[in-house]
């Protein structure tokens, strides 16, 4: 099927309140039962269709009663206050996964399991990573702040250097695995600290992933 | 310091009782509180001073009643009975922790271990295909382990994940599988079903990972 062309290309915070190296990545269940996450990205270029994307950010705070591919979650969508209308449009409009591949995209495949989607909002979002120190922060301010920093270990509390590939993955080929604290109020409220965190490029397009 | 030289390379394999993705190799608290499991290695290529090892295959199995790192487990290796006499005294030498610096693997798990049992010499099966994700470990009348990819829950695909350890002291870079082992044993019987395996391919020397 054709769609519109589009891609987002840019860093992304994702955080969750799983453990460090949360299970999901792997098909196992979710640390604590059920899965909550807050993740942001700034996209450096982007397009959808003749529509500029490059320099806006998103943010999606998700909650689901259980197991991701069990259904029945919940989203609500942040976009940049700076996008004009069709900027808001295009990008919400890939953030539900249409536009787009049946399972190539993770939003498409979220978008499956999300039985409430909030009115999104317009709002100032912070956004800063350095993924080399495997470092970052997003917020909103009076809505979320997620932080991250390295894993420690717990004996000598050097840092943990840890990457996943996923080869054929749907959001990352490889991430860096990072510890993160998110609090974040309203609509879906979250509250963890010391959990998962990963820092990725992302490069999606109607396709999937660029690898 | 010096120590003798020695080297056991070749492919490994392990699995234990964490789900999918086992929190340990981030530094997270084991899935079900204890950590048990296996792990084998068939030296493709090994000598311990002029002594050859080609060939042979040497494991262990263990149990910690919590986080590795908190110590207080029990563990036992296991050496093929083809061994010669020197070779399984240079082959529980290294298992041991000896000749080497403190931060190579069989030492930083050794620091962890209150009780060693009486190693086995048994005829020992063993296969391990890394891009395949298969394995398959027999120690004969003691226990037996399967590896096999992991599936995605939704689809019944297989699901590919690598994890690199850019520092690991264990492996720099595993395919992460589902593994199936039980056991025989008073101490250390055990039985899990599709749970965290790895494959791996690794060569450790006396000052740990040889790359």
């Amino acid at each position: 099927m054709a769609h519109v062309d589009w891609q987002i290309q840019g860093p992304e915070l994702s955080t969750c309140n799983c453990d460090w190296g949360c299970p999901c990545q792997f098909n196992a269940r979710p640390t604590q039962g059920h899965c909550r996450a807050a993740v942001g990205m700034r996209i450096d270029r982007g397009h959808f269709g003749d529509v500029q994307l490059d320099g806006l950010h998103w943010i999606s705070l998700l909650a689901w009663p259980g197991a991701i591919h069990e259904g029945d979650g919940e989203v609500l969508a942040i976009v940049d206050e700076r996008a004009d209308q069709r900027q808001r449009d295009a990008i919400l409009t890939i953030l539900a996964g249409e536009e787009t591949e049946p399972g190539a995209t993770i939003f498409n495949v979220l978008a499956a399991t999300l039985a409430t989607v909030h009115k999104p909002q317009f709002l100032p979002v912070e956004f800063e990573v350095d993924l080399e120190s495997r470092s970052g922060r997003f917020a909103v301010p009076g809505v979320v702040e997620a932080r991250s920093e390295p894993i420690r270990n717990p004996v000598t509390g050097e840092p943990h250097y840890a990457r996943l590939v996923l080869p054929h993955g749907f959001e990352y080929t490889e991430a860096e695995f990072a510890s993160s604290t998110t609090k974040a109020s309203g609509l879906i409220a979250h509250d963890w600290t010391q959990s998962h965190g990963h820092f990725a490029m992302l490069h999606l397009t109607p396709n999937g992933p660029v690898r | 310091m010096a120590y003798v030289d020695w080297l056991l390379k070749g492919p490994k394999i392990a699995s234990c009782n964490c789900d999918y993705g086992c929190p340990c190799e981030f530094n997270g608290r084991p899935t079900r509180g204890v950590c048990e499991g296996l792990e084998a290695q068939r030296i493709e290529e090994g000598y311990f001073g002029d002594l050859r090892l080609d060939g042979l295959v040497v494991g262990a199995r263990y149990r910690w009643p919590g986080p590795v790192h908190e110590g207080g487990g029990v563990a036992q290796g296991f050496i093929d009975e083809r061994a010669s006499e020197d070779q399984r005294a240079a082959l529980l030498k290294i298992l041991g922790g000896q000749e080497q610096e403190p931060t190579t693997v069989f030492n930083i798990y050794g620091s962890t271990i209150a009780k060693e049992l009486d190693p086995v010499f048994a005829p020992i099966e063993f296969a391990c295909d890394i891009p395949a994700r298969t394995g398959r470990l027999v120690v004969q009348d003691v226990m037996e382990m399967t590896i096999e990819p992991i599936r995605n829950p939704v689809t019944g695909l297989p699901h590919h994940a690598i994890i690199r350890l850019p520092e690991g002291f264990e492996f720099r870079e595993a395919e992460v599988a589902s593994g199936t082992f039980s056991g025989e044993g008073a101490e250390l019987g055990f039985r899990n079903r599709d749970c965290y395996a790895a494959l791996t391919y690794v060569a450790y020397g006396p000052y740990g990972i040889v790359t």
